[in-house]
């Protein structure tokens, strides 16, 4: 065995050794089956692309994992890899590297992250990579690092801010079409459009379960933690095309509509009803906890697991994959996310909303005061920027984010008893 | 019947004795490392000053970062809806509380829509650092070598504008060092430190819809240089200060306390 391959194999055991503890962590709630099964499939895909011979494109947040799948090859989200490494709690020494780089604490903790990872050479190692411009401009500047310290080539999708725009869909389904075709000269392997229609066809079928279960997740009490569900993170998540999020979609489906039938509620009795916004702390479950478990306000839904794009075509799959990218609400002008923001409180009989402000995002942050103002022109519905962190354990602090979460929760108190709080 | 409102606080803890009249007694102090026994002296000494016993008091509230600390208290409240609550019993046109405390500072807007009273609607916390607080101005005390409480009067003597970085309490320190040493006066320095932490907090305030009447409590409001900057800034609009503007938080718990113990 070579050194490299010493060195993969540890990091494969290592990874599966934190995920077993990660699995038998007591949440004082029963997951559901379909929750466990989509973190093995993430954490199967993990250790896959660390295995030797291993076609592995390195992806940002919004690239469609969808293209990728069609080469054969494993897509990493990168971002993601992040989350999973501050959830065995590996980041901060990949933070301290990035830092020690010269890469400022006040940019974006998930890229630090991985940058950080890199340096110590401890991600699977990429065959190439795809960054997209939108919607955070730091992505295809790191990548650019990664493909001159990996000598891997950089592919790159210019997401048009006027993701509206009738242009914008032919203008990224081209880029679509080329990268795809580039990808497949790397993988070595012809670019074959009947797999990319077949994928196409599975991610549709998730999509509709997927939405299947957001329709479930509508019923009062919510018959699901947010803290699970946010790790579904449907609108970006790398499982899009995979069969086993079609498998993964539809249990969910089943066990939603069982839970609902046996009058299960995740949060007994239901107080609040939250719409919670961007990621969540990946370090610990602390503010989940505190607002599910102690104060009994159900996170009922989550920008991040809104579908907002339509039925793909699969005999046009670019086509149908750039309007994909570009339904995202995050995309474009504020009031794109102000309005879906506005529809996920109605469809969610939401009472208060958390929007969650991450050190260093320099993008969700810049709109969270406008959409709070919009909203405000258009519902009465409380809401909140709670500054917190998604990666960096040693940004949080504990007191600080629980005075903010109590005071808030006194604010939907006050409302619905008519007075002053009932905590 | 009494009820007891207590204020623990990272600088100072205040306890409010509040009866049907009003404001009965009531006591500040200096927090110390034993939270517990802080807030026992501290109720001790308001209730000594209202002339009764503990045994008076039918309920109590704890606010403020050591409100689950207080093993007298029946209940625990956060300080954003206290000092509404205590803003709004002193001025009852009061629509927005502007709050700087030891180490944060805050901006609250309240109702009275609604058939209950007064009700916290938004609110807005300093984030990432204390920077604009009333330790950012214990600092600053230090390093110039003056008394805290003479910051406000001397700053009244300014007659020269200086920038001061809001950003970061250790950097503002240096910033506030190197000035010394280039022989600017103490005067003209604190002016600009209480425009910096004006401008720090208006920037929160800012973010809700400012309503008159405005409010401004806790421990800097007593330092008449921050209160005149934060009036410029808000001008033309009401604001009032009220005589204690520390103690108005444990108003807010008292009056929570009252209405817990009728309902």
């Amino acid at each position: 065995m070579t050194i490299v391959e010493d060195q993969r194999k540890r990091q494969r055991e290592f990874f599966t050794l934190q995920f077993q503890k990660r699995l038998k962590r007591p949440r004082g709630y029963s997951p559901l089956k379909s929750s466990q099964a989509r973190e093995r499939a993430m954490f199967r895909l993990l250790l896959e692309s660390f295995r030797e011979g291993s076609s592995v494109v390195w992806k940002s947040t919004f690239v469609p994992s969808e293209i990728i799948y069609s080469l054969g090859a494993i897509p990493l989200y990168v971002e993601s890899f992040s989350a999973v490494a501050s959830a065995v709690d590996i980041c901060p020494p990949m933070l301290d590297t990035s830092e020690r780089c010269g890469y400022s604490r006040d940019s974006c903790t998930f890229l630090r992250a991985v940058l950080g990872a890199s340096h110590k050479d401890i991600l699977p190692r990429p065959d190439a990579l795809v960054s997209t411009s939108y919607y955070c401009d730091g992505d295809p500047k790191i990548f650019d690092i990664f493909a001159e310290e990996y000598k891997k080539p950089h592919f790159y999708l210019h997401v048009p801010y006027a993701a509206e725009a009738g242009w914008a869909i032919e203008a990224l389904a081209e880029q679509l079409e080329e990268v795809t075709i580039e990808l497949a000269k790397v993988m070595g392997k012809p670019f074959d459009k009947e797999r990319l229609s077949e994928i196409i066809q599975s991610s549709n079928e998730a999509r509709r379960y997927l939405l299947r279960a957001n329709e479930l997740r509508r019923h009062v009490p919510s018959p699901m933690l947010g803290c699970e569900a946010i790790d579904y993170i449907a609108s970006i998540t790398q499982l899009w095309g995979s069969p086993e999020l079609v498998r993964i979609s539809r249990l969910l489906c089943e066990e939603l509509e069982e839970r609902i039938e046996k009058g299960v509620a995740a949060v007994d009795p239901e107080q609040f009803r939250l719409l919670w916004c961007h990621l969540r702390p990946y370090y610990n479950d602390e503010v989940f906890n505190y607002l599910e478990g102690h104060h009994k306000a159900v996170v009922a839904f989550e920008s991040v697991n809104l579908i907002t794009w339509k039925e793909m075509d699969p005999e046009k799959p670019f086509r149908s994959l750039a309007e994909k990218l570009l339904a995202n609400p995050a995309i474009g002008p504020y009031e794109r996310m102000t309005r879906e923001v506005a529809r996920m409180i109605r469809d969610y009989q939401i009472d208060g909303v958390v929007w969650m402000s991450p050190w260093g995002c320099r993008h969700f942050n810049s709109m969270a005061q406008l959409v709070k103002d919009g909203l405000r022109r258009e519902l009465d519905v409380p809401f909140y920027i709670l500054d917190l962190e998604c990666i960096d354990k040693r940004n949080y602090s504990k007191e600080q984010v629980r005075t903010r979460l109590d005071a808030f929760i006194e604010v939907l108190g006050g409302r619905k008893e008519g007075c002053t709080p009932q905590v | 019947m009494y009820t007891a409102g207590i204020d623990i606080g990272s600088v100072s803890t205040e306890v409010v004795i509040l009866g049907e009249g009003g404001v009965k007694g009531y006591s500040v102090l200096d927090s110390q490392v034993d939270i517990e026994k802080t807030a026992e002296e501290a109720l001790d000494m308001a209730l000594d000053m209202a002339r009764l016993g503990r045994k008076d008091v039918a309920y109590s509230v704890a606010t403020g970062y050591g409100r689950n600390n207080v093993h007298y208290a029946n209940k625990q409240v956060t300080e954003i809806t206290c000092h509404a609550m205590g803003a709004h019993y002193l001025f009852p046109n009061t629509r927005t509380i502007i709050d700087i405390g030891g180490q944060d500072s805050k901006a609250v807007a309240l109702t009275t829509d609604g058939p209950s009273g007064p009700r916290v609607v938004d609110f807005c916390m300093n984030d990432k650092c204390a920077a604009g607080t009333g330790r950012f101005l214990e600092v600053m005390a230090r390093v110039l070598d003056v008394d805290i409480k003479e910051m406000g009067p001397l700053s009244q003597k300014s007659t020269k504008e200086i920038n001061i970085s809001s950003m970061c309490t250790v950097f503002a320190e240096s910033e506030v060092i190197s000035l010394i040493h280039q022989k600017h006066n103490k005067e003209d320095i604190i002016s600009g430190l209480h425009t910096a932490i004006a401008r720090k907090v208006l920037s929160l305030v800012q973010r809700l819809d400012i309503r008159e009447e405005v409010t401004l409590t806790g421990g800097v409001m007593k330092n008449v240089g921050v209160v005149e900057k934060l009036q410029q800034e808000l001008s033309p609009r009401k604001i009032n200060l009220p005589e204690e503007p520390q103690i108005v938080g444990a108003i807010g718990a008292a009056l929570l306390a009252r209405k817990y113990v009728c309902s």
